[in-house]
C-alpha cells in the first residue's frame, strides 16, 4: 500500500516538475498526473489515502504544476501514515475529499492569479520570496518549533523517534532560507539594492537544498527506525516538501523558467474553490454532528475558516494575491 | 451602500476566518470571545445581502448566507449542550447543562431515564433507554446517537480515584495463590483473608515520606491490604511496578499487586442543535450561489 501510495507521489511529482519546465505540454502532464492518481486508486480503501486521491483527481484535471506538486505532498503524507498501524488522525471521509479537491482548486487559482502579475511585469523574486516564506513556516512548525533548539522528534511514548543528524541539517536549511527571505525582502521594499537580490537567491538555493536533503535523511532514517514515529510526523513533513517545491518553482521562475509565464485558466477556480470549500464544511459539520453530537468541533471550525478565507478571496479588492494565498493556505492545511 | 463594497465583505470574511480558526486560539486574547464572531458574522451578511441588493446573481449566495448565520444564532440562542456523567449501573434522568466557555449552569431534565449497562473495548459502551429496559443501545467515540431532544456522543471514560476489584498474588507458599479483593469483600488465598485498606491509583510520597497519590489516573497502582491468619493480622503494601516489594516474616510469604480494576465514570456529551439541518443546507446553498454568482461573468 505504501509503496503504491509512494509511486503516486513520485509520478504527480513528475507531473508537477514537468508543468513548471515546459507548461505548454499539458497532455503529458495530465497524463503522468492521472497515473499518479491510477496508482493511489488501490489505496481508496484506507481513509488516510482519500485526501491524496481527491488531490491527484483534482490536480490530473486542472493539469496545474502547483496542484500536481500539492497533490504529491498529499500522496506522500498518506504513504507516510499508512506505515501506522493504528490510526494517526482522524480526517477521514467524505468532508477530506472535498477539502483535498478544493486545496487544489484553490491552489490553481493562486498560481493563475500570481501567473497574471508576472505578466504584467512584477518582480519574479516575489515568486521566490512566497517559496521562501513558505519553507522558513515549515521548517518553524515542524517539530513545534524544536528545530531552533537544533533537535527534532516524532512520536510519543514507544513510537518516540528522535533525529539529531536531520535537525542539524534541518536548522541549517532554516538558517539560510531565513537569510534569503530577509534579503529578497529588503531588495523587494528597496529595489536599487541588487547584492541583497543576488544574497537572497543564494541562500534560498542553499535553504531549498539543505531543506530536501534533511527531509530525505529524515525520512530514511524514520523508514529504518521508526514507521510508526515517522507516521506521526507525515503531515508536517509532506508540508515541508510542498513547501520545498513551491520555493524551488519560485526560484525557477526566478531564473526565468517558463512556468513564469504560461496562461492559465479563468477566475472560475476561485468560485469552485470556494463551492468545494462550504461544500466541504457542510460535509465537515455533518461528519462531527453525526460522530460527536454537536457541529460545533475545532475541525469544523478550521473547514469553517477555509471556507471564509475563500470568500474572502473573491471580492474584486486590494490584496488579492495575498487572500488567495490565505484561502490556499487555509485549505491545504486541511489537506495535511 | 458602504456594506455592499467588496472591501467590507473580504475584510470581514477574512477577520471572521482569523478568529474561527482554532490555531489562533481566539478564546484566550479576544476581550469578549463570543460576542466579536457573532458581530463579525453579522457584518459579513450584512455586507453579503447589500451586495445582494446590487447583484441579482449574488442572491442566492446571500440566501445561504442568511440561513447558516441564522442556523448559528438560533443554536447559540436555543441549543443546549451538556454531559451526563455515569458508572456501570448507574441511571440518570438530568445532565448538567453547561454554558459558554463551559459555565455550569446546573441540572436540566433529559425527558427520559438513562441507565450505563456496560463497558465495551475501544471506548464504546452499552446504555439504556429508559434506564433498567431491555432495549440497550450502543454509544461509540466515532457515532452519536439520537435519543429524544438530544443527540447522546463522545463517551469518554474518566477514573475516579477508586477501585472495583485488586488481584493480589501470594508467593512462598506451596503454590502460587491469588486473592480478589474489593473495597467491600475480602479475598481469600491459601488460609489467609486479605482485605483493602487503602487504595493509591497514582502512588508517590509526599515531603513528609507518607503515602499520597498524585492523580486519580492509575499510572502507578499501590495497595495498604489488611492480610488475617488465624485472628492476627498484618498491614502489607503493595505496588503494581514492584512486584514482592513486600515481605511478611511472620507469613514467610510476599505480596504483589498483580491485577488493578479502576472505578470508571464515563461522561456523556448530550448535544441539542435544533437549527443544524438549517445551516447544512444554507451551506449547500451558498454553494451553489457561489457558482451561480460567477458562471455568467466568467462566460461573458
Amino acid at each position: 500500500m505504501s509503496v503504491l501510495l509512494a509511486l503516486g507521489a513520485l509520478a504527480l511529482l513528475a507531473a508537477g516538475i514537468l508543468g513548471l519546465v515546459a507548461p505548454a505540454r499539458t497532455t503529458a502532464i495530465r497524463l503522468i498526473g492521472a497515473l499518479g492518481a491510477a496508482a493511489l486508486l488501490p489505496a481508496v480503501d484506507a481513509p488516510a489515502a482519500r485526501p491524496a486521491l481527491g488531490a491527484a483527481l483534482g490536480a490530473a484535471a486542472l493539469a496545474s504544476p502547483l496542484s500536481m506538486l500539492l497533490a504529491a505532498a498529499a500522496a506522500l503524507a498518506a504513504s507516510l501514515r499508512s506505515l501506522s498501524e493504528a490510526p494517526v488522525d482522524e480526517r477521514t471521509g467524505l468532508a477530506a475529499f472535498l477539502a483535498a479537491v478544493a486545496a487544489v482548486v484553490a491552489t490553481a487559482a493562486w498560481e493563475s492569479a500570481l501567473a497574471a502579475r508576472l505578466r504584467s511585469g512584477a518582480d519574479p523574486a516575489r515568486a521566490a520570496l512566497v517559496g521562501g516564506v513558505a519553507t522558513v513556516a515549515m521548517l518553524l512548525s515542524l517539530g513545534q518549533g524544536s528545530l531552533l533548539r537544533w533537535s527534532l522528534a516524532f512520536g510519543e511514548g514507544a513510537a518516540h523517534l528522535s533525529l539529531r543528524g536531520g535537525a542539524l541539517v534541518l536548522g541549517t536549511a532554516l538558517l539560510a532560507s531565513l537569510f534569503g527571505v530577509l534579503a529578497l525582502g529588503a531588495h523587494a521594499l528597496v529595489p536599487s539594492v541588487v547584492w541583497a537580490h543576488v544574497l537572497g537567491r543564494r541562500a534560498l538555493v542553499l535553504g531549498g537544498g539543505t531543506s530536501l536533503l534533511g527531509l530525505g535523511l529524515v525520512v530514511a532514517r524514520g523508514l529504518d527506525q521508526g514507521p510508526e514515529a515517522l507516521a506521526a510526523g507525515a503531515g508536517s513533513l509532506a508540508g515541508l516538501m510542498l513547501a520545498v517545491l513551491i520555493l524551488a518553482a519560485g526560484l525557477l521562475i526566478l531564473l526565468g523558467a517558463p512556468g513564469g509565464t504560461v496562461a492559465r485558466g479563468s477566475g472560475l477556480e476561485e468560485s469552485l474553490g470556494l463551492a468545494l470549500a462550504l461544500l466541504a464544511l457542510a460535509a465537515s459539520g455533518f461528519e462531527a454532528w453525526s460522530g460527536v453530537g454537536s457541529y460545533q468541533t475545532p475541525r469544523t471550525a478550521a473547514f469553517g475558516a477555509a471556507a471564509l478565507l475563500g470568500l474572502a478571496a473573491l471580492p474584486a479588492t486590494g490584496f488579492a494575491l495575498t487572500r488567495r494565498a490565505a484561502f490556499a493556505a487555509a485549505t491545504v492545511v486541511l489537506l495535511l | 451602500m458602504r456594506f455592499s463594497r467588496p472591501a467590507v465583505t473580504a475584510a470581514a470574511a477574512g477577520l471572521f476566518a482569523l478568529v474561527l480558526h482554532p490555531a489562533a486560539r481566539a478564546e484566550s486574547w479576544l476581550p469578549s470571545p463570543p460576542l466579536v464572531p457573532a458581530l463579525l458574522a453579522l457584518l459579513l451578511l450584512t455586507s453579503l445581502l447589500a451586495r445582494a441588493a446590487l447583484h441579482p446573481r449574488e442572491r442566492v449566495l446571500a440566501a445561504g448566507a442568511l440561513l447558516v448565520v441564522g442556523a448559528l444564532g438560533y443554536d447559540g440562542a436555543r441549543g443546549v449542550r451538556g454531559t451526563v456523567s455515569l458508572g456501570v449501573g448507574d441511571a440518570t434522568s438530568t445532565f448538567l447543562e453547561e454554558g459558554l466557555g463551559g459555565r455550569r449552569l446546573g441540572l436540566r431534565p433529559l425527558g427520559f431515564t438513562l441507565g450505563l449497562e456496560r463497558l465495551r473495548e475501544g471506548g464504546r459502551i452499552e446504555v439504556s433507554v429508559p434506564a433498567g429496559s431491555a432495549t440497550r443501545l450502543e454509544l461509540a467515540p466515532e457515532s452519536a446517537l439520537g435519543v429524544g431532544a438530544f443527540r447522546l456522543g463522545a463517551p469518554r471514560a474518566v477514573p475516579t480515584g477508586e477501585v472495583v476489584r485488586l488481584v493480589v498474588a501470594v508467593h512462598g507458599g506451596p503454590q502460587p495463590a491469588q486473592a480478589v479483593v474489593t473495597p467491600t469483600e475480602a479475598g481469600q488465598a491459601e488460609d489467609l483473608k486479605v482485605g483493602l485498606e487503602r487504595y493509591f491509583p497514582d502512588f508517590a510520597l509526599d515531603e513528609r515520606q507518607q503515602p499520597m497519590t498524585r492523580s486519580v489516573e492509575p499510572k502507578n497502582p499501590a495497595a495498604l491490604l489488611r492480610v488475617e491468619k488465624a485472628g492476627k493480622v498484618h498491614r502489607v503494601f503493595v505496588l503494581g511496578s514492584m512486584p514482592g516489594l513486600h515481605r511478611v516474616e511472620a507469613l514467610d510469604r510476599s505480596f504483589s499487586l498483580v491485577g488493578v480494576d479502576p472505578d470508571v465514570k464515563v461522561d456523556i456529551a448530550v448535544v441539542s442543535e435544533p437549527a443544524a439541518a438549517v445551516g447544512l443546507l444554507g451551506l449547500v446553498l451558498a454553494a451553489a450561489g457561489t457558482l451561480v454568482s460567477r458562471l455568467p461573468r466568467e462566460v461573458a
